[in-house]
């Protein structure tokens, strides 16, 4: 198992290899942790209307993570 | 004379027109993937409700052993009962949100999820009860079926899918299950092997995507005769693979064959991918269990990965899963072999006995460890995540590590090894693989999952896990039907 997290300025949905998984943040604002199986993943995060994510997506090998120490895949989000 | 020989003649014409008439019934084709059309998880069932287990079953192969010994574990669910926060009682029935079957699992599933309200009363007389192999020998024997058989089109699993549905599905399709409405019944997930591949294939619409084919007028009772197609005893189930552009394929599959790790995500790509070569226009199915015959490998991909088309672990992802519940009905047997003490080999017969089950045997032993495993193994990473905030606690401005890990894991395995009267387990796993067993055996095998259920740690344990007031009922298994199947107490 493998956990990957996907911060950005902005609050956004996680969208990994075209399925959406949820918000990047939790209610609080705090980064969410998540999981996916060992591999090679595209990451896409699609922020809120009216902003726009200027890498997504991202073509990333996910591997060697734990919970603790999640891979990131940072996001920009522009105006 | 010359009359004879107009009706030599009209014969001739009438086998010959019978012979040519003679087809599978072929799957349509599909003409765009649409995700929120079809046979789909996400179609047939709501999205699941973080305060409800997530329930999976699996139904192993065996014939009509296994359907018994699965139809028993449903019987028994509907006595399962727990508190719900607000104290309302709910069934843990209503929870089930798959069941993943094979072989002859699949006539239980698919008989449940065409049928919930009926399958109790009807289930066992129009099936378990019945010897299938004796009709089955009918219909072969049937002069209009031996004229069909002799057609390259028609074979002998298109002449039992007629017969299932004569005799338990009628013509109930994929779309049928659809009209059922979002959330009443489970997902069916009838699994078979591709066998071009040597692969699963499951009766899902995200799979009929790959070949471009429309599931819903896909009759169940054809599903069901795939995913139990005996090797030799049947002839392979054909489907048509259409060539034309339905769609792209997941995302996933090409980011796997790109990644060339050689791993099962990589296999599983490679076969993902082998549907759309332009060679491959038919897909040659038999039973499911060549490549699983528990049923779980599929369950396990959608546990472990968010590239199953009904991943569970995207509903982890969504903050959806708090509780999952595995359990898993394996009737499996196990013969006493004493060859050891002779120094003569064992016969042709023996031989292949172990060539067809010893790797079956062997893979769904991994299966079974595979799922046990990686939920110990999320436990552990949970725990290590609780013990080190725990630590971080007393250090000032250090933030706590995020619980990403927030679902409990339970995992049931009811097979007849765990059966504590050894002479009763010794009789379970020498019954035979066939389809017909006679009503006292079918009976013993509804008690003894009933019992292994309620007798299940794991499964009281994620039971209580849910509603702390629950305890398991006790459920006796009669001592004369035991001596009815089993023989004598020294028989075994």
């Amino acid at each position: 198992m493998e956990f990957f997290t996907c911060p950005c300025p902005e609050k956004g949905m996680v969208v990994l290899n075209g399925n959406e998984q949820g918000y990047n943040k939790d209610e609080n604002g705090k980064i969410r942790v998540f999981q996916c199986g060992r591999g090679l993943h595209e990451v896409a995060l699609e922020c809120r209307e009216g902003k726009l994510c200027t890498n997504s997506p991202q073509e990333v090998m996910i591997s060697d993570t734990n919970p603790i120490t999640p891979q990131e895949v940072p996001f920009q989000c522009g105006s | 004379m010359r009359i004879l020989k107009m009706l030599s003649v009209f014969s001739l014409f009438l086998i010959l027109l019978l012979t040519g008439c003679a087809h599978y019934p072929v799957n349509p084709p599909l003409t765009s993937q649409d995700p929120e059309v079809g046979y789909r998880y996400n179609v047939v069932r709501d999205i699941p409700d973080p305060d409800r287990p997530f329930v999976l079953l699996s139904f192993s192969g065996g014939g009509t052993r296994a359907a018994a010994f699965s139809f028993g574990l449903m019987e028994e669910l509907r006595h399962v009962e727990y508190r719900t926060e607000d104290g309302s009682k709910r069934k843990l029935l209503d929870d089930v949100e798959i069941i993943s079957s094979v072989s002859g699992g699949s006539f239980t599933s698919a008989y449940y999820a065409l049928n919930p309200d009926e399958f109790y009363h009807e289930f066992p007389e129009k099936f378990l009860y019945r010897n299938i192999e004796r009709a089955l020998l009918g219909r072969l024997l049937n002069p209009y079926n031996l004229i069909r058989l002799a057609s390259p089109d028609f074979s002998r699993i298109d002449m039992a899918e007629e017969l299932y549905q004569d005799m338990l599905f009628g013509d109930k399709t994929f779309a049928d299950l659809l009209k059922k409405g979002q959330g009443k019944i489970p997902f069916l997930v009838l699994n078979a092997t591709d066998i071009g591949i040597t692969h699963r294939f499951e009766f899902t619409q995200n799979q009929f995507d790959l070949v471009c084919s429309d599931l819903a007028d896909v009759s169940v009772a054809r599903a069901v005769a795939a995913s139990s197609n005996f090797p030799v005893a049947f002839a392979p189930l054909t489907i048509n693979a259409y060539k034309h552009t339905c769609g792209p394929l997941p995302k996933w599959i090409d980011l796997a064959l790109r990644s060339k790790t050689h791993d099962r995500r990589y296999a599983d790509a490679v076969a993902g991918a082998s549907y759309r070569d332009p060679d491959t226009r038919f897909v040659h199915l038999l039973d499911g269990g060549l490549s699983d015959n528990l049923g779980l490998r599929g369950p396990f991909q959608a546990i472990t990965t968010t590239d199953s088309s009904w991943s569970i672990l995207q509903q982890a992802n969504f903050q959806r899963l708090n509780r999952l519940m595995v359990i898993a009905v394996n009737a499996k047997t196990s013969k006493k072999r004493n060859w050891n003490k002779k120094s003569k080999p064992p016969g042709i017969g023996a031989v292949l006995d172990v060539v067809m089950n010893g790797p079956m045997d062997d893979v769904s032993f991994d299966s079974l460890e595979n799922v046990d495993n990686h939920f110990r193994y999320m436990k552990q990473l949970a725990d290590t995540v609780d013990a080190c905030n725990s630590k971080l606690t007393g250090c000032p401005g250090v933030d706590q590590i995020p619980k990403s890990i927030v679902t409990s894991f339970t995992f049931s395995e009811l097979s007849f090894d765990r059966i504590e009267d050894p002479r009763l387990m010794r009789c379970l796993q020498a019954l035979p693989t066939s389809l017909a067993l006679s009503r006292k055996t079918v009976d013993l095998l509804r008690v003894a999952a009933a019992h292994l259920l309620m007798t299940s740690e794991s499964f009281e344990e994620g039971m209580q896990n849910l509603d702390r007031e629950w305890k398991p009922r006790e459920v006796k298994i009669d001592a004369e039907l035991v001596d009815a199947v089993c023989g004598g107490s020294n028989s075994w």
